[in-house]
């Protein structure tokens, strides 16, 4: 079993209720992927903003693609990037 | 990132120029002034962002600022992008800046660009850039910024918002993280038409935009490289988290490096 801090950023505490989350994965390694797949299995607001904004994802303070593979302990930071300006 | 001493034949304050300038000379000294009006900064978008990075940077004293914008006022812009007025609609937005900002500081040269920003126009435009801002409001012509400023080792002043929420950091080739590195293609789904936004959510982010140029300039404070602020307008909160590159991104990432 593997346990990861999940951050969340702006709209995003607002969607969860919460800043951060402990999240357990039943399985030796899990990936990004995976990490967004149970956020959105729990809180169904998460699944609907992502349609609007995208989530940027973040391990260790590391931009990462949703292949990466997320170890024990790690921190996971998810972060709603906005293309606003004018 | 620029010269920690400017050459003997560097610019001279006028008696005008140090009353102007004299409760910022007092932080950073008539050297840090001088830099700042050898300085070029280019701001590329004269909307939200850059209605407030370029009245800042104006009044700080930069050199010569270049703005860039092939866009008119509308009315609906009004709310947020506050150096275009309701007599200003239908012009062009450089003009309409150019003539303010004129105004608020003769001693800087302005230049008003009204260019669209692509992969071929985007070198020429940024070329004798000390700092490039990003004014823009979308992330593909940000990604054709962020390029060009990799290749030509231009630090870029990234700043975008939504609603009542922003995020900015300082982007210094092969130094900090690119924007590419920040926000990987993959993760990016495109967005099209209008977005919610306050006034006060791109006027904050841009006055930081400002402060991070004359800082990078001046050489005085610490510049926000290889970190992202984000802010949360509805809760007031600012918080800065560490980022780091992509040893794997293809605009900064380890094998372009090792070309440089």
């Amino acid at each position: 079993m593997i346990k990861v801090r999940v951050k969340f950023f702006a709209v995003l505490t607002d969607v969860v209720g919460a800043k951060e989350l402990a999240v357990e994965i039943n399985k030796e390694k899990a990936t990004v992927k995976e990490i967004l797949e149970y956020i959105r299995n729990r809180y169904p607001k998460f699944k609907e903003i992502e349609k609007d904004i995208p989530i940027l994802t973040l391990v260790n303070g590391v931009s990462v693609l949703l292949d990466e593979e997320v170890k024990d302990g790690d921190e996971v930071s998810l972060l709603p990037p906005v293309s606003g300006g004018c | 990132m620029y010269p920690e001493t400017l050459p003997d034949e560097g610019p001279t304050l006028s008696k005008e120029e140090k009353v102007r300038y004299n409760r910022q000379i007092m932080i950073f000294g008539e050297e840090g002034q001088k830099k700042l009006k050898s300085a070029r900064v280019v701001i590329i978008g004269v909307g939200g962002l850059g209605s407030a990075s370029s009245t800042y940077l104006t009044a700080a004293g930069i050199g010569k600022l270049i703005l860039v914008d092939k866009d008119v006022v509308e009315l609906d812009n009004l709310n947020r992008q506050v150096l275009h007025w309701t007599r200003d609609i239908g012009r062009l937005k450089i003009k309409s800046a150019v003539e303010k900002l004129r105004e608020l500081n003769p001693e800087v040269d302005i230049e008003g660009l009204a260019v669209e920003v692509n992969e071929e126009s985007v070198y020429d435009i940024i070329k004798e850039a000390d700092v490039v801002v990003d004014g823009l409001d979308n992330w593909g012509t940000r990604m054709v910024v962020n390029k060009a400023c990799v290749d030509l080792n231009k630090p870029f002043v990234h700043a975008g918002v939504h609603g009542m929420y922003g995020q900015l950091t300082v982007i210094s080739p092969y130094k900090s993280p690119c924007l590419q590195c920040i926000v990987p293609t993959a993760a990016i789904k495109p967005r099209s038409g209008t977005f919610p936004v306050l006034g006060t959510t791109p006027a904050i982010l841009a006055t930081i935009q400002a402060q991070e140029t004359i800082k990078l300039i001046t050489g005085y404070g610490k510049p926000l490289i290889g970190k992202l602020l984000i802010f949360d307008g509805t809760t007031t909160i600012f918080t800065l988290i560490d980022i780091h590159r992509r040893d794997d991104c293809p605009i900064c990432g380890v094998s372009r490096q090792q070309k440089q």
